[in-house]
């Protein structure tokens, strides 16, 4: 079993599957509505990412980031993470285009124990899916990333993209 | 209400003896012509329909810490998945059950507090003291009066409240047995009502203190003290108070002074009785908050610690062992296994300490005064110091990295020690300065590299320089004050008012604070300060050298800066909002909690910021204010809290109020949009509160004012106009004139319709004529 970050950070029996790259592109490929909510712990070489996975799925940013996303060429919103949690638990939203809540939500770019408790609340009070493709393993996400060394975490995503979108 | 009493000074016959007699029978209390409200000294369920209109509109949010529930033997019960506990609790209720038993510790911190000070008052100085808050302050205690329904006018006064708040408190913890309370709204109300009490027990502590011990009573000019490491005077003999109980501190201040000492010796504090210690007397030092504790006890800088109450490491006497340091533990709250002195002469005491025993409990404040003092002088230039070889120590690090787990804030601790294995200290030295000095990281050290001692000693020169000036805690706002801001509060010309409350678990350096509060004080907002907040708001000196506190004036005005005291102050906060609804628009406070707290949340524009909440104690201090109408925004740690109260912005349904001028029903702006956030950055909290100092029965000229804030913070941090900027915008008198025309258009893009302004309440039964309510 994978040790959290955290390693206090055990929440009970349910836990994250650990998830390789090429699986979460296949659980992200089989999503039919699925968004990606970005954290404000986001740099250059995780953007490029952000803006190519765009392509694929919704785009949520952290509101001090969205000036960093400006002329990026796609469509996205910028709020807080609470807010769009709390938004994800209520099964009858519409979504931010208005087709209904999503089935599917990766996080990525946040400090670890804040996208641990909102990971906690879709765990416990939503139907989501919840993925977590940040550089630690969150257990209380439905699928993770393992705990990663940041070289093979950042060829992580690079394969995660081009698995899902195409782009070498 | 009335009583009798007669008090015999001296009495001597042939069959008795009296001296110092007091006997009360009853109560006296003013005569009062405010009639008294519906609601004095609620019980658990008086307001729960207020706590169910909040709950309506801001619906808790929960996160929880773990799957399960440990609490009795049919556990460990698995609450994941839907299921439910043995006892048949779910993961909701099992939530709401968690942030209930938060915020009845945090209420009994502070109840525990106040007993002990209002006890100890009235045994030294008399029930008949009176409570004297100031010749500008005649709602001397606006959390009693709305609450108790009560005027004290003397300490003995004050025994009332507290029962009643004690009882309560007992209620309300009980709700959280197993197999009592069942649903989460209810923990939520109960949570609610308990942190209500814990405001009410918090003015009862600082009116007893300021009353009795001569705090400063709402003085905008209290004195500006010292404040860091740098300030103490490590040539003399050095007694660090640690808590928030300042009695047996100010008992050390008192022995000197009796004994013309007080220049020999240097008093100093951390923690909310370091506040209380320079409204005591000016001339004790403040070190720091709670994250400089453990970071200046390893420095073996003290000679003797005192500790009394609260937020003091349960390993100081290991600590204060390392370097020879005496404790002394004064309060039944923290006895550390350490024998009881209480009843042995001071020179046994000091005898026993002198020998090496690691320290006393001693129950008599002005035993502790004698002994502290004394053994400070004979152990001060006695004790060895242990040296510390940075490198050496450093060289032991295998750069596992189970440290930057552990971290709370991840830093880069094996960085810094790959440095300084090679003599270079700069980076350790900046990790100190980011450093919550929670010391975790040592505990993960297979080396057992002392960390947290290194990063000090590697910080030495930065330490040296940590020398501010902080504005010692001035108690409440006067009602002069009130009455020059009530009215551009409540239509909106002053934007707001932020209180900096709480403690110091940032997510980043503590700087972050002192950012946050100049940009409101440079844009004339009201900004108020209390507890740890207060003192790291003093921590950081501009390019001429000064503090925040030089900068802006004290008193409670639009570009003032004033630091209410400690933790138990906070009051004070809740207070100013409170005489706010009392001096300036004339609502009765008395027993009248519910209609207060409806005026508060849609007239005035006050948000309180925690960004290091880290105790149960700030858990309740921020649930009191929610109750109160009052947002609370925290830090990213605060989400560890398990629930927000979060308002749905798009769900007009949820923002329906009645229109008091005829008991309509109409929509109004979703603000305060929440109740309890967490903000993930400070930029992000820098705008929620500017959005959140929006209030409903903001004039239009105070609706712009409040809305070029908002939308200039906006674009300057997140570099675009607020995408929800058409739902604050009541009439076009409400768009701030410079930007008329480009919001117009944005207006106009999202086919936006003019709205009524009325007068918002909650409550249908302050609605002077009834309407269609369809």
């Amino acid at each position: 079993m994978t040790i959290p970050w955290f390693s206090a950070n055990i929440p009970g029996p349910k836990q994250a599957k650990v998830v390789t790259p090429s699986m979460a592109a296949k659980i992200m490929g089989k999503a039919k509505r699925k968004m990606m909510i970005c954290g404000s712990k986001i740099d250059g070489k995780i953007q490029k990412h952000i803006v190519d996975l765009s392509k694929e799925m919704s785009v949520v940013v952290a509101p001090s980031t969205l000036k960093n996303f400006s002329g990026a060429g796609f469509e996205l919103v910028a709020k807080g993470v609470v807010e769009v949690t709390n938004l994800l638990r209520d099964e009858t939203w519409k979504g931010f285009d208005g087709k209904g809540n999503y089935d599917l939500v990766a996080y990525l770019g946040f400090p670890y124990y804040l996208e641990s408790q909102m990971l906690s609340v879709l765990k416990h009070f939503a139907k989501v899916k919840t993925l977590s493709i940040g550089r630690f393993y969150q257990p209380n996400a439905d699928y993770s990333f393992d705990n990663l060394r940041e070289d093979e975490w950042e060829k992580g995503l690079e394969d995660l993209v081009s698995l899902l979108v195409g782009r070498k | 209400m009335k009583g009798a009493g007669f008090k015999i000074d001296e009495l001597e016959s042939d069959l008795i003896k009296i001296k110092g007699l007091e006997v009360t029978v009853g109560k006296f209390y003013e005569e009062w012509e405010e009639v008294m409200g519906p609601t004095p000294m609620p019980s658990v369920t008086d307001l729960r329909g207020w706590d169910f209109t909040l709950l309506n509109r801001y619906k808790p949010m929960y996160a929880p810490f773990c799957d399960l529930c440990c609490l009795c033997t049919y556990g460990k019960c698995d609450l994941s998945g839907g299921k439910k506990g043995a006892c048949g609790i779910d993961i909701g209720a099992q939530q709401g059950r968690i942030v209930l038993l938060a915020c009845c510790i945090g209420a009994a911190a502070h109840g525990g507090h106040a007993r002990h000070m209002v006890d100890h008052l009235i045994k030294k100085y008399g029930a008949d003291t009176p409570i004297d808050m100031g010749k500008n302050v005649e709602v001397e205690a606006p959390l009693i009066r709305l609450i108790a329904g009560i005027k004290p006018k003397r300490l003995g006064d004050l025994l009332e409240p507290l029962e009643y708040a004690e009882k309560e408190l007992m209620h309300s913890l009980s709700a959280t047995h197993t197999g009592q309370e069942g649903y989460y709204t209810d923990f939520e109300s109960k949570a609610l009502h308990v942190s209500m009490v814990d405001q009410l027990l918090m003015e009862i502590a600082d009116v007893a203190q300021i009353s009795a011990l001569g705090f400063s009573k709402g003085d905008p000019d209290s004195p500006l003290v010292d404040i860091g490491f740098g300030s103490i005077d490590t040539k003399k003999p050095i007694i660090l108070c640690i808590g928030h109980n300042v009695v047996p501190g100010a008992a050390v201040i008192d022995y000197l002074q009796d004994h013309d000492m007080y220049d020999d010796v240097e008093v100093a504090g951390i923690c909310c009785t370091a506040h209380d210690l320079t409204r005591y007397d000016k001339g004790a030092k403040i070190v720091g908050p709670l994250s400089k504790q453990l970071k200046f006890v390893r420095t073996g800088i003290a000679d003797v610690i005192i500790v009394d109450e609260q937020c003091v490491r349960t390993d100081i006497l290991s600590e204060a062992r390392k370097n020879d340091t005496a404790v002394i533990a004064t309060n039944d709250k923290i006895c550390l296994g350490l024998p009881d002195r209480t009843e042995d002469s001071p020179e046994d005491v000091i005898d026993d300490l002198v020998k090496g025993a690691p320290g006393a409990l001693i129950l008599d404040a002005e035993k502790v005064g004698e002994v502290a003092v004394r053994i400070a002088i004979k152990l001060s230039g006695k004790r060895k110091r242990r040296a510390l070889d940075v490198v050496k120590e450093a060289k032991k690090c295998t750069q596992c990295g189970l440290c930057v787990r552990e971290c709370h804030n991840n830093l880069d601790i094996p960085k810094g020690m790959e440095k300084a294995a090679k003599g270079d200290l700069s980076l350790l030295s900046e990790i100190y300065a980011l450093c919550m000095g929670c010391g975790r990281c040592e505990n993960v050290c297979s080396k057992e590299i002392p960390i947290v001692s290194l990063l000090g000693e590697a910080a030495k020169e930065r330490i040296r320089k940590e020398r501010y000036k902080v504005r010692s805690g001035r108690g409440p706002i006067q009602d002069t004050e009130i009455r020059s801001v009530g009215s551009p509060i409540v239509m909106g010309e002053i934007p707001g008012v932020v209180a900096f409350v709480g403690c110091p678990n940032y997510p980043s350096s503590s700087k972050e604070l002192v950012e946050m509060a100049e940009i409101f004080l440079q844009r004339r907002y009201i900004v108020t300060a209390s507890g740890c907040a207060a003192m790291d708001l003093a921590m950081y000196k501009d390019e001429e050298g000064k503090t925040l506190y030089e900068k802006y004036p004290g008193n409670f005005d639009a570009g003032c800066l004033s630091n209410v005291g400690s933790c138990v102050s906070n009051a004070h906060i809740a207070g100013a909002a409170i005489k706010i609804a009392s001096i300036f628009a004339h609502r009765n406070l008395r027993g009248n909690y519910e209609e207060i707290a409806d005026y508060i949340l849609n007239r005035v524009g006050a948000v309180g910021v925690a960004w290091g909440a880290m105790s149960q104690k700030a858990a309740s201090i921020a649930t009191g204010f929610n109750r109160l109408g009052i947002p609370v925004i925290i830090g990213p740690r605060g989400a560890k809290y398990r629930r927000t109260y979060l308002g749905r912005a798009d769900k007009s349904e949820d923002w329906m109020v009645y229109n008091a001028r005829d008991g309509s029903r109409t929509q109004v702006s979703p603000s305060p949009g929440y109740l309890l956030y967490v903000a993930e950055s400070k930029e992000e909290a820098i705008v929620s509160i500017a959005k959140n100092c929006i209030r409903p029965n903001d004039t239009t000229k105070g609706r712009q004012i409040k809305l070029a804030h908002y939308i200039d913070l906006h674009k300057r941090y997140f570099g675009a106009v607020p995408e929800d900027l058409a739902i604050y915008i009541r009439t076009e008198a409400d768009i701030p004139i410079t930007l008329k025309a480009e919001i117009m258009d944005i207006l106009k893009a999202k086919k936006w319709k003019p709205k009524t302004i009325p007068d918002p309440t909650l409550l249908e039964r302050l609605c002077r004529k009834k309407g269609d309510r369809a």
